[in-house]
């Protein structure tokens, strides 16, 4: 009788699927959905994930990485008093930036000796990228490069998708004027090619403090291309943005004059074989100019408060790195090495006194990861990379370790991902050598930072609604803080630790909703950043129409004496399809200037991270 | 029991993959062009997309081109000239052919393309249902 059951409901599913009457229009978008780029470059083992899948991307309006930025749970973006993007974890008043690692592909773009180049990379134009994922609770083991916790990965959009280009303008209210165009094609040889160019002028809300006036404009120009053929792969970006100082670092916040010009080159070569084997040369160069004037006194170590105060760094990293991957009958053990150099040549002026030195670093490394599946709904995840840090001047080489063991266990709709990871983050040298003690007070004994994550994550997933709770224990043996004379020391041990609940409806392949709370608490009780947060999301299509609502929050907070009330931000954008290859958009961000807010040491008040804006787009596909 | 459960998961699995979607789009094409043939001989130059064909009722994956009611091609570009209806199934074959193929399935502009076109149909005497029509181009 069962046996009977059974096959007629087979039989049922199967003649439903064999002459559903799904219209071709359905079963294009469901294709386009089902190939998504991002189903097959994600990784599960990796860390906690979360994707931003291009079609969502496209309904979001995004022009720039900030824009998805701003959307984390943990860590928060927020930006320093010179203009520059930084990131907090709940309850922070900052949060490392070398514990952030970009890749855009498989190029590593933070890494940097003077700290990282996210403070660059996250405005770059996102208009050439496929889709991005976000791990977290991660190592970067399984990435093969210089250690992190959380892994934003990028990926450009595909050749042999694209077959054609695309231009795309943006204006905003304030005059702002933004402009991107890519290409691709791939021969009848099977030699593909991709290429982007970007350029924008972005106008900033002017405030005033004290009656010096606090400008926030920034242009850019930004360029990006890539060749591949049978298995090799040529790429290379460059990425150059000025930008104004905004309040700048003086002590009393009353800039007379502030500029800071960043350029990134880099180029890298990797060959793909087909047994696993995979080998990429990189070579990046960063140029770093800041520029700043504040007759109320600006640090600069050692030199004490200055007027003027300029200082150039210049970055030449190569690198060599090799891995393979052996698959077996259980699983996927990968084994790799890679060398880097970096050098690091820094000059800088202070009023009268001036600085320059340079310094080099050269980084072995050794790692391997085994997936093991003890059947196919248990597998286990162990990581292993030994560092060697060898620095040409003054500073005493260093050995580090990563140590990461996970789980994850299916049970039908339900996965449990639970991760035990013992890393370390590596300091950049900027603060660890500097032989006139300026601008920073250095610290050549400082240690690494050496955090323990414990992670556990629950994923309820059947039909239309995923659930996702996350939670997190992170303990940290010597963490980087400065005194107030600005001297960099190592805090012995700290805490905190970190919950996120994630849900997500999809309503049918062109409408869903996405839900997200998190909160942490730091062993200090202090509250410098805010301790809740969380984003509502709605993705919706209604004809040649596609609509987008983003609420976000984050509550109240203490910045040194200065109460932060709780914020909200709501953007929104509508596209109008008006042809196959022509739509029109509208976006709004901070809608009702109600959006995420900011203070500084020794600023009375709080300052609005994001502006008011309202963006025209016009996109064009060719 | 145990096989039937299979069955129906794999069924299920399938219907939501890529492939599975990429099966019931050319179920839809091929029953457009041909839908009163009982068996349709269909000729790939692309392996790899043999799985997919085979699984369509009614489709008969062979081996020899001249056997074949349709070819459809992926990286082709120098068939006998005979006047076999030729599909593409990827952008250059479909921009190669585009003055004697019936139509194109491929990747284009970041998604998924499906055209057909008018003269070429008209010249191989093939209607296509009333569903598809909003997929026919008069002229490329």
């Amino acid at each position: 009788m069962t046996k009977k059951r059974i096959s007629f409901i087979a039989l049922l599913c199967s003649a439903t699927l064999a002459f559903s009457s799904e219209s071709m229009d359905d079963l294009l978008r469901a294709f386009k959905s089902e190939s998504e780029l991002s189903k097959i470059t994600k990784s599960e083992s990796a860390g906690f994930l979360d994707i931003y899948t291009r079609e969502e991307l496209e309904k979001m309006q995004v022009r720039t990485l900030m824009d998805v930025l701003k959307l984390f749970t943990i860590p928060n973006i927020t930006r320093t008093s010179n203009n520059i993007s930084q990131f907090t974890k709940p309850t922070f008043a900052v949060m490392p930036s070398y514990a952030i690692r970009l890749y855009v592909n498989d190029h590593d773009m933070t890494s940097t000796s003077f700290g990282s180049a996210l403070m660059l990379w996250s405005d770059m134009p996102v208009e050439y990228i496929d889709h991005i994922e976000v791990y977290k609770s991660a190592s970067s083991v399984e990435f093969g490069n210089e250690p992190g916790s959380v892994i934003i990965k990028l990926y450009t959009k595909k050749p042999e998708r694209e077959e054609g280009g695309k231009v795309r303008l943006t204006a905003d209210q304030r005059g702002s004027a933004e402009a991107d165009l890519y290409y691709a094609h791939t021969t009848r040889d099977g030699l593909s090619y991709f290429f982007f160019a970007n350029a924008d002028n972005v106008k900033r809300k002017t405030y005033e403090n004290l009656n010096h006036k606090l400008d926030a404009d920034n242009h850019a120009q930004s360029f990006y291309a890539n060749i591949f053929k049978e298995g090799w792969r040529l790429e290379g970006g460059s990425y150059r943005k000025v930008k104004d100082t905004f309040l700048g670092l003086g002590r009393a916040y009353t800039p007379n004059d502030g500029k800071i010009e960043n350029r990134h080159n880099y180029i890298q070569l990797e060959k793909m074989y087909d047994n696993g084997l995979n080998i990429r040369a990189g070579y990046d160069h960063l140029d770093s100019y800041e520029k700043e004037s504040d007759n109320s006194g600006i640090p600069a170590g050692a030199t004490g408060y200055v007027t003027d105060y300029t200082i150039q760094l210049h970055d030449k990293i190569a690198s060599l790195i090799a891995e393979k991957s052996f698959t077996h009958k259980n699983g996927k053990l990968l084994v790799g090495g890679f060398y880097k150099f970096k050098g690091l040549e820094a000059e800088g002026a202070f009023d009268s006194q001036s600085t320059s030195f340079s310094n080099a670093l050269h980084l072995y490394s050794l790692y391997m990861e085994e997936s093991y599946s003890f059947n196919p709904t248990t597998t286990f995840i162990g990581s292993f990379k030994g560092d060697y840090y060898r620095y040409e001047k003054r500073i005493e080489a260093k050995k580090e370790h990563i140590l990461r063991a996970g789980l994850i266990k299916n049970y039908g709709p339900v996965q449990i991902k639970a991760f035990y990871t013992k890393t370390y983050y590596a300091v950049p040298f900027l603060y660890l050598y500097g032989p006139d003690d300026t601008p920073y007070r250095v610290n050549p004994e400082l240690k690494f930072p050496e955090p323990i994550l414990t992670s556990l994550g629950i994923r309820y997933k059947e039909s239309r609604h995923t659930v996702d709770a996350r939670m997190s224990l992170i303990t940290v043996k010597n963490k980087v803080l400065s005194k107030p004379d600005g001297t960099l020391y190592n805090n012995p041990k700290g805490w905190y630790h970190q919950y996120e609940l994630k849900y997500s409806y999809n309503f049918d392949p062109r409408n869903s909703l996405k839900i997200d709370l998190y909160m942490g608490e730091n062993a200090s009780g202090l509250t410098m950043s805010p301790k809740y947060g969380g984003h509502i999301q709605l993705f919706n299509s209604f004809g040649k129409i596609d609509l987008y609502n983003q609420i976000g929050y984050r509550s109240n907070c203490d910045f040194y004496g200065v109460n932060i009330d709780p914020t909200y931000d709501y953007t929104a954008s509508v596209k109008y399809h008006a042809a196959k290859d022509l739509s029109i958009g509208f976006r709004g961000e901070n809608i009702f200037g109600t959006g995420y807010r900011q203070s500084y040491v020794r600023l009375p008040y709080s300052m609005p991270i994001f502006d008011r804006k309202f963006w025209l787009n016009l996109e064009y596909l060719f | 029991m145990k096989k039937l459960i299979l069955i129906l998961i794999s069924a299920l699995f399938l219907s939501a993959s890529p492939a599975g979607k990429e099966r019931s789009i050319y179920r839809t094409i091929l029953n457009a062009i041909f839908p009163d043939k009982a068996v349709i001989h269909v000729w790939l130059d692309n392996p790899k997309k043999r799985a997919i064909f085979e699984k369509i009722r009614r489709v008969k994956v062979v081996k020899d081109h001249k056997r074949a009611d349709i070819l459809i091609l992926y990286n082709s570009f120098d068939v006998p000239a005979d006047n076999k209806i030729i599909f593409a199934d990827g952008y250059l074959v479909f921009e190669h052919f585009k003055n004697r193929l019936v139509g194109g399935f491929y990747w284009q502009k970041g998604r998924p393309n499906l055209v057909f076109i008018k003269k070429n149909l008209k010249d191989h005497n093939i209607s296509l249902p009333p569903t598809l029509k909003e997929y026919i181009e008069d002229d490329m």
